[in-house]
């Protein structure tokens, strides 16, 4: 295992990775409002499933815990034998396919939606995912130092564009709380919590953090972090766009139209852009390099870095003809159809392994081999 | 080798040839082989012809033979080559006391053992004594301007350190001058440049180490470092590092740069250059490496972070507040002048609608005679202001004036009259260049020149998208550079808090109470905490 990833990452690193990855998927898709019929109770939604997060966010930890300085593939092989092992890893990688592949695809049609609607999606997904498998092939530490500054970047941005629009809030229309009701709530929240499930993306990161001790709490610092900006940037949202909300689909994007700086700037869309774009990238490259890690490790492969780049094609042309139009992503994003997805791969696949694990006594001969391998 | 080693000996006794002739037919490397056989007979004649030989009769090598005055059955020759040697130093120290008697009642030598060990222990005065052996060693020492004398009946050498030779004094740094700090600058003597750090740094622990690079050109480098707060790793890599140069020259600390960088392909150095012997002790003291040349006033230091590359020592002989300020414009000047123009042409490309309608009115109405577009323009007008550059530093100074003029008002003033390129994009060109001038390094100057134009290009293919991919593309390469050993985006990626007292803004003195942790069990306490200046109590 040591062989194929040689890096270490500290623990601020891992904090700036989850918090974007996060991030990111809340800039991207803003479920909340415009799937579900909650308006304006968006926050609480926020509020709710942030600690559906942290609940699940420990429980990978605890699990990453019992088999130490192995990824998911590993222990799964080891827990479910090695065929059907293999096969739960395999699944756990498409589905990381699958979310870079529609981070991706998000980001370049916000361009050619909102910006340069006459270049075709392919450039933007290729330039993109050309970066992400550039920064996979240097390895998880370039990814990560790359990571701290984009978070740097992306946070300054996104407070900005919290704090700009300022003139146009009308904090009324955060009233009246829970006017649909708690069904519609736990359904919105739900939905909300299916969006995270990248964070499953920790069970690959934990065998490479430098101090184990503080995989814990620096996992609940990121999402306590990233959960305090989706409620913000969910009341801001809703302060700003009041009955308009529904028609809200890239949230930040359309808070930048509305800022005009100092008469010297106007309609700062491209800024969220940018810090979507940059975030969009650092995403992409950590599922994509928790793929490339996944598949050296189910094919036993003696380096990993020489399948970022095709890997990369694959989630390039996936990134393509994943959704047939903006109509169709919104479908996606539902609890029938995403929902059931993630929360399969995401809570029930962690979660067999976790019992069977159990069940079988995987536990004592995993942390043994840990033992043996310090 | 050896055996063409033979080969030459074998003409030499066949043909009956001269040593001249068999030098003059010979290539570099059988030379160097040759003098390396022939060893010292103790015959002066030969000794005599062998270094003449080997110099190829070159005219500034001058012999001297004289009689010893104290006996003289005991011939001496002295040996040096003229320019050199200082004259006066000669004729005092070595010329003069073998012409004269001796001084007080030493036994006079009978035999040249004798008098060859009286000449070393008590005789001759040069400052530095060396033994050769070998003529290989005679010939080295004597390129470096040691006067060497033979005695005859003795097969060894004395070479005496009478150096002296024409050369720059110590003046001010012209690359790296500042307001307020010490005024002098590093010089073409490594033996100077050693003396000005050690008189900064008083401790002994400034430890220096010299090596021999380039086999022709025998240039001296010096190894510096501070014991005990340099880690131990740093110093052992960097002394593998220069120990594994092999080549024949070394003319400037450019040729070591580019022998020991980690990422010879990358744009950015990772090794920092200084003219200022206070920044190199300034650096040396937060556990750096310094490496000095011969032949050179700019002196490397190593590691080199990205941050280091915006700092000026007079950052430190400024007041913090104010220091800080000028980072942060650095920063900000660095930032322009990468992006500028590709902001620019990213904005009047594909972005109209961020600027105010009244400026993109205004921008609108310069472009309409333009028959270019933007990044056409813009590539024009930078690779124009490159020229005027490059040119400006090239010529000769007498003709000066002449091409600022033909700068300012064909390129600024006709160009734009002419309806060839914008007036608002001259203005643009014009802040990039004032921008990039404001970093303090200038090889970090020319690499953000550099990079300027393919992000330019990208910005005109892909508008703002372009300048993100092309940044985070530096960004990327960034993350995964190291200087010896250290992340090059330190301390900002990876984080360390600490060392953002001296990065981004410049901490007041007596906050800064620990030394930058480069990984070491070395000494880390710069001074005791709590010396914040505070007014006396009433």
């Amino acid at each position: 295992m040591a062989g194929l990833e040689k890096g270490k990452i500290n623990s601020k690193q891992l904090f700036t990775l989850l918090v974007l990855t996060r991030l990111i998927a809340i800039l991207l898709d803003a479920p909340t409002f415009s799937a579900t019929s909650i308006g304006h109770d968006a926050w609480i939604a926020a509020v709710i499933s942030t600690s559906m997060v942290l609940v699940w966010a420990c429980f990978l930890v605890h699990i990453g815990g019992k088999f130490p300085g192995m990824t998911i593939i590993e222990y799964s092989q080891l827990v479910l034998g090695p065929w059907l092992g293999r096969l739960a890893g395999f699944l756990i990688i498409l589905f990381f396919i699958q979310e870079s592949a529609r981070a991706v695809s998000v980001c370049g049609a916000a361009y050619v939606t909102a910006v340069m609607p006459e270049t075709p999606l392919l450039v933007f997904v290729l330039m993109i995912t050309f970066l992400s498998a550039n920064a996979v092939r240097g390895g998880l530490e370039v990814l990560a130092r790359a990571g701290t500054i984009v978070f740097g970047v992306t946070i300054i941005l996104l407070t900005a564009l919290l704090i700009l629009p300022l003139n146009k809030m009308d904090f009324n229309y955060l009233r009246p709380m829970l006017a649909e009701g708690w069904r519609e709530l736990q359904k919105a929240s739900l939905l909300s919590f299916t969006m995270y499930t990248d964070y499953l993306i920790i069970t690959m990161l934990l065998p490479y953090l430098e101090n184990q001790k503080s995989a814990a709490r620096t996992v609940a610092y990121a999402t306590l972090v990233s959960g305090v900006f989706i409620a913000v940037l969910s009341i801001v949202v809703v302060v700003t766009f009041g009955p308009l909300i529904s028609y809200v689909n890239l949230p930040a994007f359309s808070l930048g139209r509305l800022v005009d700086f100092a008469l010297i700037i106007e309609r700062l869309e491209i800024i969220p852009l940018i810090a979507f774009t940059v975030g969009t990238g650092v995403k992409q490259a950590l599922l994509l390099w928790g793929v490339v890690l996944g598949l050296a490790q189910i094919f036993n492969l003696k380096e990993m870095q020489a399948l970022a780049y095709p890997v990369g094609l694959l989630i390039v042309a996936f990134s393509l003809w994943i959704f047939h139009g903006a109509l169709d992503k919104l479908n996606f994003i539902s609890l029938r159809s995403f929902g059931i997805l993630s929360i399969l791969m995401g809570v029930v696949i962690p979660l067999l392994i976790y019992i069977v694990g159990w069940i079988r006594g995987s536990f004592a001969s995993a942390a043994k081999k840990g033992a043996d391998r310090d | 080798m050896r055996f063409l080693l033979k080969v030459l000996r074998g003409i030499r006794r066949r043909r009956g040839r001269t040593l001249k002739q068999l030098v003059s037919d010979a290539d570099y490397h059988e030379i160097e082989a040759y003098i390396e056989q022939e060893s010292l007979t103790g015959k002066l004649e030969n000794t005599e012809a062998l270094i003449k030989a080997a110099f190829g009769g070159s005219p500034d090598l001058v012999f001297r033979r004289m009689r010893l005055a104290a006996n003289d059955q005991i011939e001496v020759l002295v040996c040096y080559i003229d320019g050199l040697v200082d004259m006066h130093l000669l004729a005092e120290a070595i010329l003069g006391p073998i012409g004269s008697e001796l001084p007080f009642d030493l036994p006079l030598p009978a035999a040249p053992k004798g008098a060859y060990d009286l000449l070393g222990q008590s005789l001759l005065h040069g400052a530095a004594l060396q033994e050769v052996d070998e003529l290989g060693d005679a010939l080295k020492v004597l390129s470096k301007g040691f006067a060497v004398v033979f005695v005859e009946g003795v097969a060894q050498g004395q070479a005496y350190a009478v150096q002296g030779w024409v050369e720059r004094s110590v003046e001010e740094p012209t690359t790296e001058s500042a307001v307020r700090g010490p005024k002098q600058g590093f010089v073409e003597n490594p033996r100077v440049n050693t003396s000005m750090l050690r008189r900064i740094i008083g401790a002994p622990e400034l430890w220096f180490e010299e090596l021999e690079i380039g086999g022709v050109t025998k240039t001296k480098v010096t190894l510096a470092y501070i014991k005990g707060i340099a880690s131990n790793d740093l110093i052992e890599e960097a002394r593998r590092r220069l120990q594994s140069i092999t080549v024949d020259a070394v003319f400037e600390s450019g040729y070591i740069e580019e022998y020991i960088e980690d990422a010879p392909f990358s744009p950015f150095p990772t090794l920092l250059r200084t003219e200022r012997p206070d920044k190199a002790a300034g650096s040396l003291l937060e556990g750096r490496i310094v490496i000095i040349t011969e032949g050179t006033p700019f002196v490397l230091i190593a590691p080199a972070v990205f941050a280091s590359f915006l700092m000026a020592s007079e950052d430190y002989y400024e007041r913090s507040w104010t220091s800080s300020f000028l980072r942060l414009v650095r920063i900000i000047a660095m930032f322009i002048s990468l992006t500028l123009p590709s902001f620019y042409i990213a904005i009047t490309t594909f972005h109209q609608e961020m600027l105010p309608t009244p400026l993109i009115l205004s921008i609108a109405a310069q472009r309409e005679g333009v028959p270019f577009a933007a990044i056409v323009e813009a590539i024009f007008l930078e690779l124009s202001f490159e020229l005027l550059r490059e040119a400006g530093i090239r010529l000769p100074k007498v003709v000066g004036p002449a091409i600022s003029i033909v700068g300012a008002l064909v390129l600024g003033e006709a160009a734009v009259q002419a309806g060839l390129v914008s007036s608002a994009m001259v203005i643009v060109v014009a802040f990039t260049a004032i921008a990039s001038f404001a970093s303090p390094i200038w090889s970090m100057t020319l690499s953000v020149h550099l990079l300027r134009f393919p992000i330019m290009i990208l910005a005109g293919s892909l508008g703002l998208f372009g300048v993100v991919m092309g940044l985070s593309a530096v960004l990327i390469h960034l993350s995964a550079l190291r200087t010896f050993g250290v992340p090059y985006l330190e301390p900002f990626s990876p984080v360390i808090f600490p060392q953002w007292k001296d990065a981004g803004i410049r901490a007041p003195l007596w906050m800064m109470d620990v030394r930058p942790n480069r990984k070491s069990e070395q000494d880390r306490i710069r001074e005791e905490p709590e010396q914040k200046p505070r007014p006396p109590q009433s």
